[in-house]
């Protein structure tokens, strides 16, 4: 009877003890799968914190396009094409489809050898000074063949053969001049030559040993009212910081106010058209390391797409090596209908070390609606010319039609004609391009 | 009951045993990841000739202020006078000048010290002269106790020794402190000392394999192809910008090449190339 009723007794315990085994285990493990899950390790995180953008994102190459185009026709006469326009899109697209055959450098001293083309008709490319240092070409005019990095110390001049389907590309450069021939033109490219409602006539004028390109006649311009669009402030300036939690903020005078982790600094300060943002990361530079303007251009377009982006429609207006400390600056300016917009407003600067964005400095308002334009007429070249004076145009090297802005309050813009002075040792002047007085903008 | 745990513990275990391979990827040995790092650099002509270091402390954002206020108490120790006698000798109000010496503060409460080659002390030659200098330092340098020695490169008599101020056993490298030296004389020193205000945001450092894994994503992104020679790898903290004379200085692992000084911040594992 004894022997009998422990056996179940002793099953039962056994039965207990292998659960309460079971459970023990199941325990362990769980907090070792919980414990042992490998975290993630910081390496080569997503380089910045993307931000709602505000523009849109785009190619490298959709920013290196000519300022201008000048047309000069079988007759000899001038006409200009803005860069953004139809018909320049138009004619840059035929220059890309075509394909690069051959180059030759003819050497000349003393201006002896000239890369203007002895008649028209012709296309003269305006890239500013974007093609300096012969990086950009592949960016500029992507074709089969491949353009070589040949440096352009001017504008590009180009000379069609509608019968044989080719090109003459033509410019300055180092000791000479360089000629290019391309193939397989399509022919919409000698269609586009003949000037059309887009193209304005101009003139060339020589002034104080400059050759200055202006309006031929008064045309009508539009004087447009914007609405200016703001983006919420703190989306932008967190996009600068990788950890956003680390962000300490400084109170600084002139109503600025500084976010900073440590590694980066962004400074927001009062402007005229709102806030304006200064990001910067000081590096020194790498000794023997010099990048190029294309390569500088291929870092900086998907910084700006991921730090607010672009606006409007920003094209790259100037790009420059700094021989101090062998970095590079690069600028992009909005363009109206065609026309230049200068001063501050839709400007993004932009400078690199080593390759990488180390400043950008840009207003973070930008041109929205348009409320209203009207047309008004502007003075032609001569008659800017008779207006200003011979004291003005000292020392002039180059005058530009665009866009001025004025504020009109926090939050609209009038955009106002404006002819821009160059001159080599002081400052641009604007002036009114309806009156020829000295425009006294915002932001210019 | 049994059953039902007997298959928890199954499932439980077949999870754990799944988990191991990523686990030994995260546990691999140092002597393979110094391995993988050599061959991730070779692709970019960039030679590892420094140990890498296993610390993986936890650090912090550290808020530090230079103090304008001792400017005087600086001079004074530095032109070895009187702290009252400082301000006798104030040329206009950030410049002592006596018969040792001159003593300028610029705008960002940096010290510079620049001694009359009259009064220029004499280092002796061989091992007592590291010695001779920072016992010099310790009593023209102010807080010197807070400094510990960086570099010294001096050959023919002439040189710099750099030293930087420490907080928390780490070196503070926007805190520098640079003694310049010729012709086996102390020809002065520039200082930035910074106290730290406030410590925020304590949290685990990156470990300098990543670190290093980062610096080489960098040079390859920046297409940085130049020969180049990893010689040492050291945690420390540090900033380049100064917000008036409010410094935020974060942790980075700084790395010195034969080309340059690349600085990883050492939260964040962002890249770039510090002061030579």
């Amino acid at each position: 009877m004894k022997k009998n009723s422990s056996l179940p007794r002793v099953v039962e315990s056994v039965k207990t003890s292998a659960l309460a085994i079971l459970v023990f285990a199941s325990i362990m493990l769980s907090t070792l799968l919980w414990t042992g899950t490998p975290g993630q390790v910081a390496i080569d995180k997503p380089t910045f914190f993307s931000s709602p953008l505000y523009g849109r994102q785009q190619a490298a190459g959709d920013f290196v396009l000519p300022q201008s185009i000048g047309i000069w026709t079988r007759a000899n006469e001038l006409f200009r094409l803005g860069g953004t326009s139809t018909t320049a899109s138009q004619i840059v697209t035929a220059l890309r489809r075509s394909r690069f055959v051959s180059g030759v450098r003819r050497k000349g001293k003393g201006g002896n050898i000239s890369a203007i083309p002895a008649n028209g008709p012709y296309l003269v490319l305006n890239y500013g000074n974007l093609l300096r240092d012969g990086s950009l070409w592949g960016l500029a005019l992507p074709m089969q063949g491949h353009l070589p990095d040949i440096p352009a110390l001017g504008p590009i001049y180009v000379t069609p053969d509608p019968k044989t389907a080719t090109c003459i590309l033509s410019f300055a450069t180092v000791g000479g001049v360089y000629q290019e021939v391309l193939r397989n033109v399509p022919h919409s490219l000698f269609a586009d030559m003949t000037p059309n409602d887009q193209a304005v006539p101009y003139e060339q004028i020589p002034v104080n040993h400059a050759l200055l390109h202006l309006p031929y006649a008064g045309i009508m311009m539009r004087v447009d009212t914007w609405a200016l669009a703001q983006p919420v402030e703190s989306h932008i300036i967190d996009s600068y910081f990788v950890d956003p939690s680390l962000i300490q903020s400084v109170r600084g005078s002139n109503r600025s106010t500084y976010y900073t982790d440590g590694t980066h600094g962004v400074r927001v300060q009062n402007g005229p058209f709102g806030n304006v943002l200064t990001y910067r990361t000081p590096s020194s530079p790498l000794r023997g390391f010099k990048p190029s303007m294309a390569q500088s251009l291929l870092a900086t377009v998907p910084f700006i797409d991921s730090h607010g982006g672009f606006v409007g429609s920003d094209v790259l207006w100037q790009a420059y090596g700094l021989r101090a400390n062998s970095g590079m600056e690069l600028e992009f300016s909005d363009m109206i209908n065609g026309w230049p917009l200068f001063g501050s407003l839709d400007r993004i600067s932009v400078r690199l070390q080593n390759g990488v964005v180390v400043r950008l400095s840009r207003n973070i308002p930008y041109l929205g609606i348009e409320l209203s334009q009207v047309r008004q007429r502007i003075l032609s070249g001569t008659q800017l010319l008779a207006a200003v004076g011979a004291k003005t145009l000292a020392g002039v090297v180059d005058v530009t039609l665009g866009y001025g802005t004025v504020a009109i309050n926090e939050s609209t813009v009038e955009c106002v004609p404006v002819y821009r002075l160059t001159y080599q040792k002081r400052p641009p002047l604007y002036l009114d391009a309806r009156t020829g007085k000295p425009f006294l903008g915002s932001g210019m | 009951m049994i059953v039902v745990f007997l298959l928890l513990n199954l499932f439980l275990g077949y999870q754990w045993h799944g988990l191991q391979p990523s686990v030994s990827i995260y546990t691999e040995p140092y002597a393979d990841q110094v391995a993988n790092l050599q061959r991730t650099f070779a692709a970019n002509n960039i030679t590892l000739k420094a140990s890498v270091p296993l610390a993986q402390p936890s650090m912090f954002l550290l808020r530090a202020q230079t103090n304008p206020r001792q400017f005087l108490a600086a001079a004074a120790l530095a032109l070895d006078i009187k702290p009252q006698q400082a301000s006798a000798h104030l040329r206009g109000s950030r410049e002592v000048k006596t018969r040792a010496g001159r003593f300028v503060m610029n705008e960002h409460g940096q010290y510079r010290l620049y001694i009359d080659s009259r009064y220029q002390p004499l280092i002796p030659r061989g091992r007592d002269g590291a010695a001779f200098v920072r016992k010099w330092l310790s009593k023209h340098v102010i807080d010197f106790g807070t400094y510990e020695t960086l570099s010294w490169k001096l050959s023919g008599g002439r040189g710099i020794a750099s030293f930087a101020e420490f907080f928390g056993g780490y070196p503070i490298f926007s805190a520098p402190l640079q003694v310049y030296m010729e012709n086996d004389r102390i020809i002065g020193y520039s200082q930035t000392a910074l106290e730290v205000v406030g410590s925020l945001d304590q949290r685990p450092v990156i470990g300098a394999a990543s670190a290093l894994l980062a610096l080489a994503a960098f040079v390859d992104k920046a297409h940085i192809n130049m020969d180049n020679t990893i010689q040492s790898i050291r945690l420390g903290y540090d900033s380049r910008l100064a917000l008036g004379d409010t410094w935020y200085v974060t942790p980075v692992w700084q790395v010195d090449s034969s080309r340059s000084v690349f600085e990883i911040n050492a939260f964040t594992a962002e890249t770039g190339v510090g002061a030579s």
